[in-house]
């Protein structure tokens, strides 16, 4: 038993001399580390610009390729914005006619109130647009539960 | 905070400096342990290099759990199992424990045992056969610096698995002795 630990202490203080004679490597492997992070740094940049220039040539290319049904998809979006906009303004006009109601005790003669108006917009929606909101919904249960088991503290 | 906390608080911070002192005040401890299973002090010191920059590397996610030793020789003890593997491939030889040029066997004004150096000789070679993982186990095992929590630590074991594989290496050791 003894033999073995004095066999392996013997080998370990060999190996201190031999690692008494190297010289301090810090310096070295400081500058071999600085030399490092500036080739990190100059390939990040490299592989920025030529990513951005990769994307920006075929985004241009594809421009020009698709131009026709491009220009159909921004007329459509136009059409889509402009309607998502009017019914914004309507809800704001809404809510605007509402506190007014509600402020001045005067009910406004035209149109529904905005909790009628709001009610009767979700019961119109079709139901695949539900399957998503409830997806949504257990989904995001789902992380937040997550969260709260992987972040829970110990007791 | 100890001194090596602030080093690498620093060293995180961009001061490469202080990694240098880091550096410098265990080079001699990492190089000890990865010259148990390399062919030669040049080989073991590029590993000791390999290591640094890998810790480097790494420092980020040193957390302070183990002390900085232990977690510098758990780095070590991978990178070297990782460059064995490498120079096996590439067909070299592993002979870090029989004599190599610089090696004299022992202070020469010391009176020659020749009796020790025979049996030193016959374990150097029973080590030698070792597979590279089992040889840095037990290596550690006779570190009195640690204890065997840290030496299961370094080689990615649990406890009791550290325990058992040293007993056996240290029976077939003892084994392969008296059969000799």
């Amino acid at each position: 038993m003894d033999t073995l630990r004095n066999f392996f202490e013997d080998e370990r203080n060999r190996r201190e001399k031999e690692a008494a004679v190297m010289m301090p490597a810090g310096d070295r492997i400081a500058s071999m580390i600085a030399k490092q992070q500036q080739s990190k740094h100059r390939n990040r940049w490299i592989a920025w610009l030529s990513g951005s220039l990769g994307f920006a040539i075929v985004a241009a290319v594809a421009g020009l390729y698709f131009r026709e049904p491009l220009a159909v998809a921004c007329r459509w979006a136009e059409s889509f914005a402009g309607g998502v906009s009017d019914r914004i303004a309507e809800i704001f006009e809404n809510i605007k006619l509402t506190l007014f109601s509600w402020g001045t005790g005067i009910s406004p003669a035209a149109g529904m109130g905005i909790i009628e108006k709001a009610t009767s917009e979700i019961t119109g929606w079709p139901v695949q647009v539900w399957y998503v909101v409830f997806l949504a919904a257990g989904v995001g249960l789902l992380l937040g539960a997550d969260r709260l088991v992987r972040h829970r503290k110990p007791v | 905070m100890t001194q090596d906390h602030l080093e690498i608080h620093s060293a995180l911070q961009g001061d490469v400096r202080a990694y240098a002192a880091l550096v410098n005040k265990y080079q001699s401890m990492v190089f000890v342990l990865v010259r148990s299973v390399c062919r030669s002090a040049e080989d073991a010191q590029e590993v000791t290099q390999d290591v640094f920059l890998k810790v480097y590397q790494q420092l980020h996610t040193f957390q302070g759990n183990a002390s900085f030793r232990t977690w510098l020789y758990r780095i070590a003890y991978n990178t070297a199992i990782s460059h064995i593997r490498k120079s096996k491939t590439r067909g070299k030889a592993e002979d870090a424990y029989t004599r190599d040029v610089t090696y004299t066997g022992g202070e020469a004004d010391e009176e020659p045992d020749l009796q020790r150096e025979a049996r030193y000789e016959q374990l150097r070679s029973l080590v030698e056969a070792l597979p590279p993982q089992e040889r840095m186990l037990i290596e550690l095992y006779y570190y009195k610096e640690l204890k065997m929590e840290e030496v299961a630590y370094i080689c990615g074991m649990t406890l009791s698995n550290a325990k058992v594989r040293i007993f056996r290496i240290r029976q077939k050791l003892q084994e392969a002795m008296t059969k000799a």
